[in-house]
């Protein structure tokens, strides 16, 4: 039987699991950890070091250390992401060719392509040492609300590392996969996921081995990080007004305050007071070193958190919408990602679902091995219906649509839809003999052209000559099995067509991967 | 790996009438099958013909051929377990049992389900459907002087409408009786 591995690619850890003999098995490194901090370091003379070893560099060498690059992979460089990143980050960002984000270090330049890679390289390695094999095949997972070009940057990624990337499969599907597989249920699960960088919710309903989701819905700028942040504010707030602009100027004091404030949120799991202690933050004002101590109440904590966890809940509402159900209908509810450890957001979750969490599912590994589950069912299914491996049936987290004269989106595919999937609109010309019409396809939830995501665009040329409104163009969008869309376009009276394959507007072109590739570079 | 004849028979043979096939013969299902049971097919048929079942085969025609397929039984679930779409769908198959039901996607359904919700609605004008929006969110918050507001504010965007003036009249209604039973005489009243 062949190994294909499943990567969760997290924004502040990843985890590699296979399915070995038919049992799952998340992989630990040599060192006996199975969560690899997702940190690469570039030192003197190209050495590069990635994960435990990684992270140890944060510190000492924080300029050519990479981490939470998962939250810049697929956004454009003027995204407002990405300018308020350029301010906290210690590291240099650079404008790539395609309005991409690059990354300075060591004197060269990185697409976030090529730093996700060394990751994925990392991991494939532990796999490899582990299993005594080579192994070139993986399911690799991303938060489910990750657009189009986050997408393909992670698929480009893997392929740059030298993997075939059999699939990427949204996160808590993969965690409902774990959870769900050889259970036998006929029941509707919610997965709530809150990790480092990200928050996500999907609704599945289960049906022995075959797993549909049903709806699912994220927000991409809310995470673990932004819990240590609001710790991190508590923390300067209570130093003299000077001492706190020495520290808020300070980068490296931040990013140390920043790892405290982390430790004292970990700790508080467990405890009801967590004591938070860095010697020498900051110099004062005779350039002596000041150490920082302060406590921190697990009550504390609880209250700067509601505000968090309450912007979760509306995301879950929505899912809960658009899946037409009720906390009555939900049957289990399955907790994913390091935040879900906190008893705040536990009890939180207990009381909106009114139902227990289960238990027995490590929120951190999980997400790992559903995507081993997925890969290992696309690379062993024995023959076909009959085959006893587990079967996802994903939706289109997003709208598709195209955008119109007037600045709208005309939707034509919904979120949620069940893929692959087909759907056709037809358009009319606007002005008199209009000879050509330009397709731009968007993806979001607004209607507005202006506040969607303009994933690609192509033009319909040679129209024969007609009063407007009566040259009739049919726009269709295919989704296959594996995500990828292709919008084509038809006029609808001379049968000529033009159609593309959409791949990420803000990215690396397909000779560009190609050029990166590990194996091609010797690295 | 191996598929056996037969399959790989059936696909083909249910490749070649897809066009032919309506969304219950596609989930192969009577008409008259309860939600439950339509589901039950669902995860059935998902299990024999989604593409990712042979992904391993390395076929691209196959794949090809399966997508098609299974983008029709998920088109199919997608319409049938949606009580409205469904009905509107039940209603076209009964009026014309020869029509051709294949090439009715669910785009149409969903386009004349947006226009039954439209036919619907109380108000002709954006601003009026806006306020009424807001006022019908008010009366399920209990809040009878938002209701009385916003029913308000529509009137002024479509002052003939019948329906509104009545809303208006039972809301104010409702907001003196409220008034009488949390009289507070420190509160500054809205007129």
């Amino acid at each position: 039987m062949a190994h294909a591995l499943g990567i969760d690619l997290g924004t502040s850890n990843s985890v590699v699991s296979v399915i070995q003999g038919g049992r799952p098995l998340v992989i630990p490194g040599p060192d006996g950890h199975r969560l690899h901090p997702s940190v690469v370091s570039f030192g003197y003379g190209g050495s590069v070091v990635v994960g435990h070893a990684a992270r140890r560099q944060v510190l000492y060498n924080p300029s050519n250390t990479i981490w939470s690059a998962k939250r810049l992979l697929g956004r454009s460089f003027h995204s407002e992401e990405v300018r308020k990143s350029r301010e906290v980050l210690p590291y240099e960002l650079v404008e790539g060719p395609n309005h991409d984000v690059r990354i300075r270090a060591q004197g060269r330049t990185y697409s976030l392509q090529e730093i996700s890679a060394f990751i994925l390289r990392h991991l494939r390695q532990i796999a490899e040492d582990h299993l005594g094999e080579a192994v070139d095949k993986a399911v690799i997972t991303v938060p489910a609300y990750f657009n189009d070009s986050q997408r393909q940057a992670t698929r480009d990624a893997g392929t740059i590392a030298g993997l075939d990337v059999l699939r990427i499969v949204n996160e808590p599907t993969a965690a409902c996969l774990a959870y769900g597989v050889g259970r036998a249920m006929e029941s509707n699960v919610a997965v709530y996921d809150l990790g480092g960088g990200t928050f996500d919710v999907s609704i599945l309903r289960v049906l022995g081995d075959v797993f549909e989701v049903v709806a699912t819905a994220g927000d991409t700028f809310l995470g673990g990080d932004d819990f240590d942040e609001n710790i991190v504010k508590h923390l300067v707030s209570g130093l003299k007004e000077a001492d706190q602009v020495r520290v808020r100027r300070n980068p490296i004091a931040l990013q140390k305050l920043k790892d405290a404030a982390e430790s004292a949120k970990c700790s508080l799991s467990d405890s009801e007071l967590a004591r938070v202690k860095v010697p020498a933050l900051y110099k004062d004002d005779r350039g002596v070193d000041q150490d920082f101590e302060a406590t921190l109440t697990r009550a504390q904590f609880d209250r700067m958190s509601y505000g968090l966890i309450a912007r979760t809940f509306q995301v879950c509402d929505q899912a809960m919408r658009d899946a037409r159900l009720t906390n009555r209908d939900i049957s289990a509810v399955v907790l994913v990602g390091g935040m879900t450890r906190s008893p705040v957001v536990r009890d939180a979750v207990q009381a909106y679902f009114d139902r227990e969490p289960e238990s027995g599912v490590n929120p951190d590994e999980v997400v790992s091995v559903g995507a081993a589950v997925q890969a290992s069912s696309l690379v062993n299914a024995l023959s076909g219906p009959s085959g006893p491996d587990a079967l996802l049936i994903d939706v289109t987290p997003q709208s598709l649509g195209v955008g119109t004269v007037e600045g709208f989106v005309e939707r034509v595919i919904e979120r949620n839809s069940p893929i692959p999937t087909h759907a056709a609109r037809v358009f009319t010309t606007t002005r008199d003999h209009q000879t050509e019409v330009r397709i731009r396809v968007f993806q979001g939830e607004s209607r507005a052209a202006a506040d969607s995501e303009l994933l690609g665009q192509f033009s319909l040329v040679g129209l024969p000559p007609a009063p407007r409104g009566e040259c009739r163009v049919r726009v269709a969008f295919d989704i296959d099995a594996s995500g990828i869309l292709n919008v084509s376009a038809e006029d609808i009276q001379s049968g000529r067509s033009a159609s593309i394959r959409i791949d990420a507007s803000v990215g690396l072109r397909p000779e560009e991967v190609e050029e990166m590739r590990f194996d091609s570079l010797g690295f | 790996m191996e598929v056996d004849t037969k399959t790989l028979v059936e696909i083909e043979a249910l490749y070649g009438i897809l066009e032919s096939l309506d969304y219950y013969q596609m989930l192969r299902v009577p008409r008259d099958a309860p939600v439950t049971a339509i589901e039950r097919a669902f995860a059935q048929e998902s299990k024999r013909f989604h593409p990712d079942r042979y992904y391993g085969l390395n076929d691209p025609d196959l794949q090809r051929k399966l997508t098609r397929i299974y983008r029709r039984i998920a088109e199919a679930w997608s319409v049938l377990k949606d009580p409205e779409l469904k009905t509107i769908y039940d209603r076209k198959l009964r009026a014309d049992p020869a029509a051709d039901v294949a090439k009715l996607g669910r785009s149409e359904l969903v386009q004349e389900k947006d226009e039954g919700a439209a036919a619907a609605r109380v108000c002709t004008t954006r601003q009026g459907q806006k306020f009424y929006d807001l006022a019908v969110k008010a009366r399920a918050a209990g809040d009878w002087n938002g209701v009385v507001m916003n029913t308000k504010f529509a009137l002024q965007a479509e002052p003939d409408n019948a329906i509104l003036k009545e809303q208006l009249s039972a809301a104010q209604t409702s907001l003196e009786e409220h008034r009488q039973k949390t009289k507070n005489p420190y509160k500054i009243r809205i007129v």
